[in-house]
């Protein structure tokens, strides 16, 4: 089969095109100082995939992967905001679970046909529908014709048919790698999915069903700033001093949450880099909070490290959230952090995990996911550097796990060590690395 | 003697006067109040404004004898680290830049008194390569760097060291990262004040300059801009002084040797 080639698949589904490109554009056009809310973009990218899956009736399983791992690519190349390639892997996950599901109702029915002359009614159920214990769930055995017995067993045949020198070398590729052919032009992404077990090929997933996973994943992502806010005044008290570094929507409707039912202030230090330059403009989250009745005093950032020890507990806004249990944050948040851990004071983070939460690890320390924002805020506007002088404005922190205290999210309130095992109810780990 | 001391209550009330100046008048105190009495006017007059040229002069060469003991610690590919604007570091960098060494200067300031920018501007002119940050720049800017070198107001006897808002952070990100931090102090600005922490004795600045709510008036909003934090002992490695490269906890032992 020849590599997948997403401008020739587009070319014969305008409507799928025009969605697409029209989403892309609108992703091109966003820019850090004026951009759409994530949660905006995020649900764009949905409606896209569901265009994309809902006419594709008859593909099965394994092309669908391939389908949105194409847009993903599409995606990925325009912005570099994990939130969007984050909905892309738990939209592949929901693929990858609605074929399993068909492939094993398909496999319950075949059996069920086999013993149908005995007359006993009573079938094996298969092996997925088995009602999970507590040891099955932390350390499940792979049930024989399971898929991680098929990935491994599919692996291991095509490394076996490699010499030991071509294993080494050869990129993660799909099944584009044993074609062997070139054929790919440099515009085309080759796919980076694990082996597919054979009924990847064979199965087609319900429509409605998997609709109805996309649908989920929709009102996960419109939805959940309602689970933040209802549990906001739970993690405040009366007469707090809550010290707050950056903005976010978030941030801003969980403090106006938590003010309707407790009394508290906000010593709200902003950003540096986002309120320099001329002509200066007003924080809106500020605005927001005084709106809702709650005294503000705004500091500079200078100013944290003292506010901290005057305040009862740090509130920051996480930008992602790394499977570590680690944040991005604004930068200067790690600097806020460490102040507050000096006083002793927890470090509580809100975090919205329907599009913030990834699969990808902090192995880039403090470059993990970050860019460098333009720094012309920080120079005066008719400032001419001299040679040796570069400017430099990054855009985030990572917050290492072990200075949070708290994970506030839409699913709950943990500490960060329990992220790992929310990895698995979105996304799989079979998935290539960038989509999660 | 009264007349000094309505004078220099006066400048206190105009603004509170800084540990260096506090040190100045006191030298001047002392200097009046070791006067002989029996001696002509004129006498008396110029012993005292040799007292204060002296201290000038100590002034002076306080600083250039931090260059010269820093030079032993700014080593070639060295990266430092410092934050706001310093007559001293720049004299200290620009000297061992002279004296040939190799290395960069990350400087970081901050939005709300940006004198960095002049300190990075100087520092490029004389052929130092420089990077200049805000003060959030801090995370991914200290992993480059190999040490700090901060300049202060002063230096309590207890070992904290009074400067910039914000130096707090620098020294306790830097102490947290295992990287010296150094501070560059003469001792005339040691003081034997005790401060525990950066609010018993701070300054407002101008609220107008927190960018984020100059266009906002709202009866719950309250600005604060503080313009000195002090740093406890415990983040600080190590005190340049013109007598020698001490730790912070020997501050109050010089103070008693210069009484002496």
């Amino acid at each position: 089969m020849p590599p997948f080639s997403l401008p020739s698949f587009l070319s014969s589904r305008p409507k799928l095109s025009l969605s697409l490109s029209s989403f892309l554009s609108l992703l091109r056009a966003n820019s850090p100082s004026r951009s759409l809310p994530r949660p905006v973009l995020c649900l764009g990218l949905l409606e896209v995939l569901k265009l994309l899956l809902s006419s594709e009736r008859r593909a099965s399983g394994r092309e669908l992967l391939l389908l949105v791992e194409a847009v993903g690519g599409e995606v990925a190349l325009i912005s570099t905001d994990a939130a969007l390639t984050n909905v892309v892997g738990r939209v592949m996950k929901s693929v990858r679970d609605e074929v399993e599901a068909a492939y094993a109702a398909a496999a319950a029915g075949a059996a069920a046909d086999q013993r149908g002359g005995e007359g006993d009614g009573a079938s094996n159920p298969p092996a997925l529908a088995r009602q999970p214990s507590l040891t099955s769930t932390l350390f499940p055995p792979p049930p024989p014709g399971s898929p991680e017995l098929l990935y491994a067993a599919a692996e291991t045949e095509r490394l076996r048919s490699l010499s030991l020198g071509e294993a080494a070398l050869e990129p993660e590729e799909g099944t584009a790698a044993e074609e062997g052919t070139a054929a790919s032009s440099g515009s085309e992404r080759r796919s980076q999915i694990l082996p597919l077990p054979p009924h990847y090929s064979s199965t087609r997933p319900a429509l409605s069903d998997l609709m109805e996973s996309i649908s989920e994943i929709h009102n996960d992502i419109s939805t959940s700033h309602t689970a933040l806010d209802d549990v906001a005044h739970l993690h405040l008290a009366d007469q707090d001093t809550v010290l707050t570094y950056g903005e976010s929507r978030t941030l801003t409707s969980f403090l106006r949450a938590a003010s309707k039912k407790r009394s508290f202030q906000v010593l709200h230090a902003p950003v540096p880099g986002v309120y320099a330059g001329s002509p200066p403009s007003p924080s809106p989250h500020v605005s927001s909070l005084l709106a809702a009745g709650v005294p503000v005093t705004a500091i500079p950032a200078s100013n944290v490290p003292p506010a901290a020890s005057q305040s009862s507990v740090l509130l920051l806004s996480a930008h992602l959230v790394l499977a570590n249990g680690g944040i991005l944050a604004p930068a200067g948040s790690l600097l806020a952090a460490t102040a507050a851990v000096s006083s002793r004071r927890p470090v509580v983070v809100v975090a919205d995990l329907s599009y913030k939460l990834t699969r990808r690890y902090p192995h880039g320390g403090q470059d993990t996911l970050n860019s460098l924002l333009s720094p012309s805020p920080l120079l005066p506007p008719d400032f001419d550097p001299p040679k040796c002088l570069e400017a430099v404005r990054p855009a985030r922190d990572y917050v290492p796990p072990e200075m949070l205290e708290l994970l506030v999210t839409n699913l709950g309130t943990w500490k960060p060590s329990y992220v790992y095992r929310l990895l698995q109810d979105s996304f799989c780990e079979q998935d290539p690395a960038e989509f999660a | 003697m009264s007349q000094l001391n309505s004078l220099f209550s006066y400048l206190s009330k105009c603004r509170a006067h800084s540990m260096s100046m506090g040190s100045a008048m006191a030298s001047v105190k002392s200097a009046v109040q070791s006067l002989d009495p029996s001696l002509p006017t004129a006498e008396c007059r110029s012993f005292v404004l040799d007292a204060i040229d002296r201290f000038a002069e100590k002034m002076e060469f306080s600083a250039s004898a931090i260059a010269k003991l820093c030079l032993t610690k700014i080593n070639s590919d060295d990266t430092v680290l410092t934050y706001g604007s310093s007559e001293l570091l720049l004299k200290v960098f620009r000297e061992a830049k002279d004296k040939g060494r190799t290395f960069r200067v990350v400087v970081l300031d901050s939005d709300v008194s940006p004198t960095g920018l002049r300190m990075a501007t100087a520092l490029a002119d004389h052929n130092i390569p420089v990077t200049y940050s805000l003060y959030d720049g801090l995370s991914h800017l200290l992993p480059t760097c190999s040490k700090v070198l901060l300049s202060c107001d002063g230096i309590t006897s207890n070992g904290s060291v009074a400067a910039a808002a914000g130096t707090s952070g620098i020294a306790m990100a830097a102490t947290r990262a295992n990287m010296p931090v150094l501070v560059c102090c003469e001792t005339f600005k040691f003081s034997r004040k005790v401060i525990r922490d950066s609010l018993s004795a701070n300054e407002r600045g101008d609220p107008s300059l927190v960018a984020a709510v100059s266009g906002i008036s709202h009866p719950l909003l309250s600005v604060v801009n503080l313009l000195h934090d002090a740093t406890r002992s415990e983040y600080i490695s190590a005190v340049v002084t013109e007598s020698g490269i001490v730790p912070p906890s020997s501050v109050a032992v010089v103070l008693r040797e210069l009484d002496q």
